[in-house]
């Protein structure tokens, strides 16, 4: 029986990991929490660098489109001069310098927020669309989402206390019940998942065939 | 149906052309924003449940402020955010500040620091800290829970964490008294109530986007003691703290922004019911 060791050792690792996490769940013990918490000390530090190897995946994708020269390539250089620029801003000055947070809060803050402004006009023409009575489903729908909109109105209970106790009365008892439902069907997917991936069965996350 | 330049009435009112929306919209916004009307506003039981919660915080307690905000949720969450840490600040407690799920926290907690008004008897170190961005997502909330001091060795400028006072006696969830704070993405939410609520019983009191709100009312009162829901859970904290801000300033936009949308959705269906009652008299 031939083993891929490729395969086989992350799993074997994810899998005595995984042990090792849930039994300090259910066992008191300061040898295993000691373990465990080193593994997620570790855990933590792989995970920095993986912030590096993401910097490199940027820098070697957009390095390629302007090598290339693929349409657009241009706004890779831009991205290319923007990653550089804050790295040697924020490893020679620190994040906390001057120059650092008036780039940050010049260009990152203001773009941020516009880009996070744009969906209100987009979800403003989205729902004039959508909430239209074409048939039955619609007009139920038409008429929970006109409740919870009235309800959400800052200022409707100088209006009516009735109409500003409504939606979130909607929001409070029966999307709570459906969503809480949802939210255990997810849970035990998820669980099924995390059994899965202990047992090796589950190896997606490997990559590759 | 017709088409074109031919559209009857009730066609053009169903299928309003975005950009009168998006202009309508602008107006709106626009005018409110520069002329304040005044409209007064209620609190909701989640966000004076939230004020309750940290009211009753005990003298002396350390809290966990999750500062976990990236810049397109600014204009939402910051001013509850704010209204949050300055009745905080007004306690005598002590705050460490974190930033977990949100790179783009620490930058943002410095832009924000002058909105905060530290007052002055409160000192950096000894009444509160703020201890950086620590990557990892879920792993990381986990580890720092576990074990703060093994995984946070120092705050964001250096200092060794065995010398700042205010984190005396904290080793792991268990010594917070109460989780506050905005969490920027939900996954990250299912992360704190894992790793920090469910085995340390440490409770949350957490700002969450509009979006976000009808999942994780789910969780309210008994896991999420309070929520704040968006840019109007801010505005009724600011309210409720007394702690003044530009959440109330945004108040009459976010009221006649609602009405804008309510009366389009109107118009629309009128439009969508005109155009079928021509349709079942043969006009079409």
């Amino acid at each position: 029986m031939s083993i891929n060791i490729k395969r086989t050792i992350p799993l074997v690792i994810t899998g005595l990991l995984g042990l090792l996490m849930i039994t300090e769940g259910f066992i008191i013990s300061s040898d295993i929490a000691s373990l465990a918490s080193i593994t997620r000390d570790w855990g933590v530090i792989i995970v920095s660098f993986s912030l590096i190897l993401g910097g490199m995946n940027v820098i070697r994708n957009h390095g390629s489109r302007v090598a290339k020269r693929t349409p657009r390539w241009e706004y890779s250089v831009l991205v290319l001069i923007a990653m550089f620029v804050y790295m040697a801003l924020g490893l020679s000055l620190t994040m906390t310098s001057e120059i650092y947070s008036w780039l940050y809060d010049s260009i990152n803050l203001p773009m941020g927020l516009a880009l996070g402004s744009l969906l209100a006009p987009y979800l403003f023409s989205a729902s004039v669309r959508a909430f239209q009575a074409r048939n039955l489903d619609a007009k139920i729908f038409l008429a929970c989402a006109g409740i919870v909109l009235i309800g959400n109105i800052p200022s409707v209970y100088t209006i009516s206390p009735l109409l500003a106790a409504i939606g979130p009365w909607l929001t409070e008892v029966p999307m709570k019940g459906a969503f809480t439902g949802l939210l255990m069907t997810a849970a035990i997917g998820s669980m099924i998942v995390a059994i899965r991936t202990l047992l090796g069965r589950e190896s997606a996350y490997l990559g590759g065939e | 149906m017709s088409k074109g330049k031919n559209k009857t009435l009730a066609e053009k009112l169903r299928d309003l052309d975005p950009r009168l929306v998006y202009l309508l919209l602008f107006l709106t916004v626009g005018i409110t924003s520069m002329i304040p009307l005044g409209l007064p506003m209620s609190v909701s039981a989640p966000t004076r449940s939230l004020y309750e919660a940290i009211e009753a915080i005990p003298d002396g307690s350390v809290v966990w402020y999750a500062w976990d905000i990236s810049p397109g949720e600014i204009d939402q969450s910051v001013p509850g955010m704010v209204a949050m840490a300055r009745h905080l600040f007004s306690k005598p407690v002590k705050i460490v500040f974190i930033s977990i799920s949100a790179a783009d926290g620490p930058m943002i907690y410095f832009n924000t620091l002058p909105e905060l008004k530290i007052p002055s008897e409160k000192e950096y170190g000894v009444d509160y800290v703020y201890m950086g961005f620590v990557p990892g997502g879920e792993l990381s909330v986990a580890a720092v829970a576990s074990d703060l001091r093994g995984t946070l060795k120092t705050d964001y400028y250096g200092t060794p964490i065995d010398s700042l006072p205010v984190l005396e006696g904290v080793n792991t969830a268990e010594d917070f008294s109460l989780l506050v704070g905005r969490i920027s993405s939900s996954a990250m939410i299912d992360s704190y109530i894992r790793q920090v609520t469910s085995r340390y019983g440490v409770n949350l009191a957490l700002l969450i986007g509009a979006s976000g709100y009808p999942q994780y009312i789910v969780y309210y009162p008994q896991t999420i003691v309070g929520i704040l829901n968006g840019a109007k859970g801010g505005a009724e904290y600011e309210i409720l703290s007394g702690f003044l801000g530009k959440g109330i300033a945004g108040v009459d936009t976010m009221s006649m922004a609602h009405i804008l949308l309510l009366a389009l959705i109107v118009i629309a269906n009128i439009g969508y019911f005109g155009e079928k009652r021509a349709k079942a008299k043969g006009g079409m």
